[in-house]
């Protein structure tokens, strides 16, 4: 096949970039192999306990604070996804959709009144896996799940438009970019006040347990007023539990709720 | 928080109480009010009540009232509160 001269500048630049990026990349691997002190993954096992009040958190917020972030991001192209696939054209309303009895005529008697107050148990049950996330392993992840697997249930029962449970899309991605935000700034708090104090910025440094000592920020008989009031003293775990909880249940209910109006479609 | 509060074993306790009432009222906010009636609030009220109390195991979340350890999640319950909290102000 011939290739354009268009495309074959495209392919040289591609290629020189790919060049570049790779020798930029293995360069910077090279030299951080001298700033890797010994011993340092040991001192750091000793110390962590001083971070976060348990192993299971200092693993999934300290070792993997970026995965959690990456996870946090992974849910929003999802939720994008499947909205350019099975919503499309929902969220500015083009389209006004006839409601669909399908689903709300199979529903019997019992699942009608029982699927409401199950719906509000299981919110609450999803908010207490969330803000147990530190010290139990729980977290915004599953809690957001079963909150929006509260949404689904009485979306099920009684259908998109007669469900109590009224979130509008406007709503739900107004809180999932809220849950992102706050995940997102409480890193961003870390890195600058680290980085203010200390000349080095630290991304998701736990400015509310401070354990290299460079906040002390009391207010209102705390310590630092960053630490998530509970016996515990995480810091600013709970927060970052709470954003992925707010981002979760919303994109879930939003792919819920993008499913369901694919259906309606048919 | 108050010395009494302390001596009860109450202080510190209210983040998870706090924020499951951010959380009641945020999602509260969207909840059709007309659902519930005088039928449903006992019925939700009572189960979360027990729940609240199965749930209530976390051994640093438990709340010492005159030296006995009282098993109740408040995360749960002020959750529900929080989401019928918003209810009645949504029905005003």
């Amino acid at each position: 096949m011939k290739t354009s001269e268009f495309e074959q500048g495209r392919n040289i630049l591609m290629g020189v970039s790919l060049f570049l990026i790779s020798f930029l990349l293995l360069r910077t691997m090279y030299i951080f192999s001298d700033s890797i002190i010994p011993g340092m993954s040991h001192l750091y096992n000793l110390y962590s306990g001083n971070i976060a009040p348990n192993i299971i958190t200092v693993i999934l917020f300290d070792f993997r604070g970026y995965d959690t972030l990456g996870e946090t991001f992974i849910l929003i192209t999802a939720v994008i996804t499947t909205t350019m696939v099975f919503g499309w054209g929902s969220i500015k309303e083009a389209f006004k959709k006839k409601e669909s009895l399908t689903m709300t005529e199979k529903s019997t008697v019992i699942q009608k009144l029982t699927a409401f107050p199950m719906s509000m148990l299981l919110v609450a049950f999803g908010v207490t896996i969330v803000l147990g996330g530190h010290i139990t392993p729980g977290g915004g992840f599953p809690g957001g799940s079963v909150i929006a697997t509260g949404y689904f249930l009485s979306v099920v029962i009684y259908g998109l438009r007669k469900t109590p449970f009224r979130f509008t899309h406007k709503f739900l991605i107004n809180l999932s970019t809220i849950g992102a935000l706050i995940f997102l700034l409480t890193g961003v708090v870390g890195l600058v006040f680290s980085a203010y104090y200390h000349g080095t910025g630290y991304y998701l440094y736990n400015t509310g347990v401070d354990p290299y000592q460079i906040i002390n920020i009391g207010a209102f008989g705390w310590d630092n007023i960053l630490d998530y009031p509970d016996p515990t003293h995480p810091g600013v775990l709970p927060y970052l539990n709470i954003g992925v909880g707010f981002n979760v249940l919303a994109g879930l209910s939003l792919i819920a709720m993008f499913f369901m109006e694919a259906k309606k479609d048919e | 928080m108050s010395s009494e509060a302390a001596a009860l074993g109450l202080a510190n306790q209210w983040g998870p109480i706090l924020f499951g009432i951010v959380y009641g009222l945020i999602i509260g906010y969207k909840i059709d009010s007309e659902e519930i009636n005088k039928a449903k609030y006992p019925i939700i009220l009572i189960s979360a009540l027990l729940i609240a109390m199965a749930l209530g195991t976390y051994p640093d979340y438990q709340w010492k009232l005159f030296d006995k350890v009282i098993r109740f999640s408040e995360a749960f319950f002020s959750t529900i509160i929080g989401l019928f909290i918003m209810m009645l102000i949504r029905r005003q």
